[in-house]
């Protein structure tokens, strides 16, 4: 056995001679601001919008429809509850994300791992289904009040213009959840490979 | 230490190492503010690298890399022959056999960080590592055939 260790040594020694340099300090602390303020940047956007959206969604809700009818309001409610309540989640999961630590042991950054994709699963996956669910029943209810002032070929058309992109968004979201799916499932390999 | 330890996990393939070095200077960077002194800055180092190799892993594992794994695994009796002229080589080869896990744990060996250490940097028991290195010992005997 000792016999091997020398010869797995030398063949690390040797390996260490064709390592290169490694970048100057300074070029890898801009590497590293830079990363760090694109990866704010994305996550700022992303709340930006979708805050954009409510409030344009509130706008034309609330005020631009003005809308009378009990069942309408209900349907408003559920829109905007659910959205609004959607962003939170995504914000809630952001915050996650920048306490996540890689400097504790293996083993607990595995685990944290585990508990984020969890969560990002659970909000990508029922959290948006939920969601797009409570969203298309409370554009339903909206139907009942939008029939009395335009015709039956404009309501068809509005019912299938909120439907082929929703189908489509759905199919994204499922895409999104498969890739996390795998995501989690090789970090709970890794953990149990880690602990076996 | 950081480089070869990303060699080692990544079989030899020099550039995907020196993409998780950078990585992994990153990380120290940005974590910098969470340096508490209760292990040493090279302990630390270790940590932070070895669950960069781990996070991107995560990320790489694509349907095609799993195919090679399966077919690797059915592979693993199969022996390396040892030249004298490349030694290196004949180590990355064999660590490429190893699961990803071993293959940190035999890097961080390699590095001459003790058990104690190693056991810190993965979480996991020393009773646990000795069983452990004990497995990869066989497994590199049995790979790695030598005259």
């Amino acid at each position: 056995m000792n016999e091997l260790g020398n010869i797995l040594k030398s063949g690390w020694q040797n390996s260490a001679s064709d390592i290169p340099a490694p970048p100057p300090t300074q070029q890898l602390i801009e590497e590293a601001n830079r990363l760090q303020q694109e990866s704010f940047k994305f996550q700022r956007s992303t709340l930006l919008i979708l805050s954009s959206t409510f409030l344009m969604m509130c706008y034309f809700l609330l005020f631009y429809f003005g809308f009378r009818d009990t069942l309408s309001h209900l349907g408003v409610g559920l829109m905007l509850g659910f959205f609004l309540a959607r962003i939170l989640l995504e914000a809630y999961s952001l915050a996650q994300g920048r306490k996540k630590q890689t400097a504790e042991s293996a083993l607990a950054n595995l685990e944290n791992e585990k508990d984020f994709l969890q969560l990002r699963l659970w909000i990508h996956g029922v959290g948006t289904y939920l969601t797009l669910g409570a969203y298309t029943l409370g554009f339903l209810l909206l139907l009942p009040e939008f029939s009395k002032y335009i015709t039956a070929f404009w309501m068809a058309a509005f019912v299938c213009s909120y439907f082929i992109p929703g189908i489509i968004l759905t199919l994204l979201i499922r895409k999104n959840v498969q890739k996390e799916i795998r995501e989690l499932r090789r970090v709970v390999e890794l953990r149990e490979m880690l602990l076996e | 230490m950081v480089m070869q330890l990303c060699m080692g996990f990544v079989k030899g393939d020099q550039d995907q190492a020196k993409d998780l070095t950078q990585e992994v200077f990153i990380q120290v960077w940005n974590n910098l503010s969470t340096f508490r002194q209760d292990s040493s800055p090279k302990t630390w180092i270790y940590r932070i690298t070895v669950n960069t190799c781990l996070n991107h892993l995560k990320k790489q594992k694509s349907q095609e890399e799993k195919l090679e794994e399966l077919l690797r695994n059915q592979e693993t009796t199969e022996e390396i022959e040892f030249t004298e002229t490349d030694p290196s080589k004949m180590l990355f080869e064999a660590m490429g056999k190893l699961s990803e896990i071993d293959r940190l744990v035999t890097g961080l060996l390699l590095e001459e960080v003790p058990q104690e250490e190693i056991a810190t940097i993965l979480g996991i028991s020393e009773g646990n590592l000795r069983v452990k290195i004990h497995r990869i010992k066989l497994r590199l005997k049995k790979l790695i055939h030598h005259e």
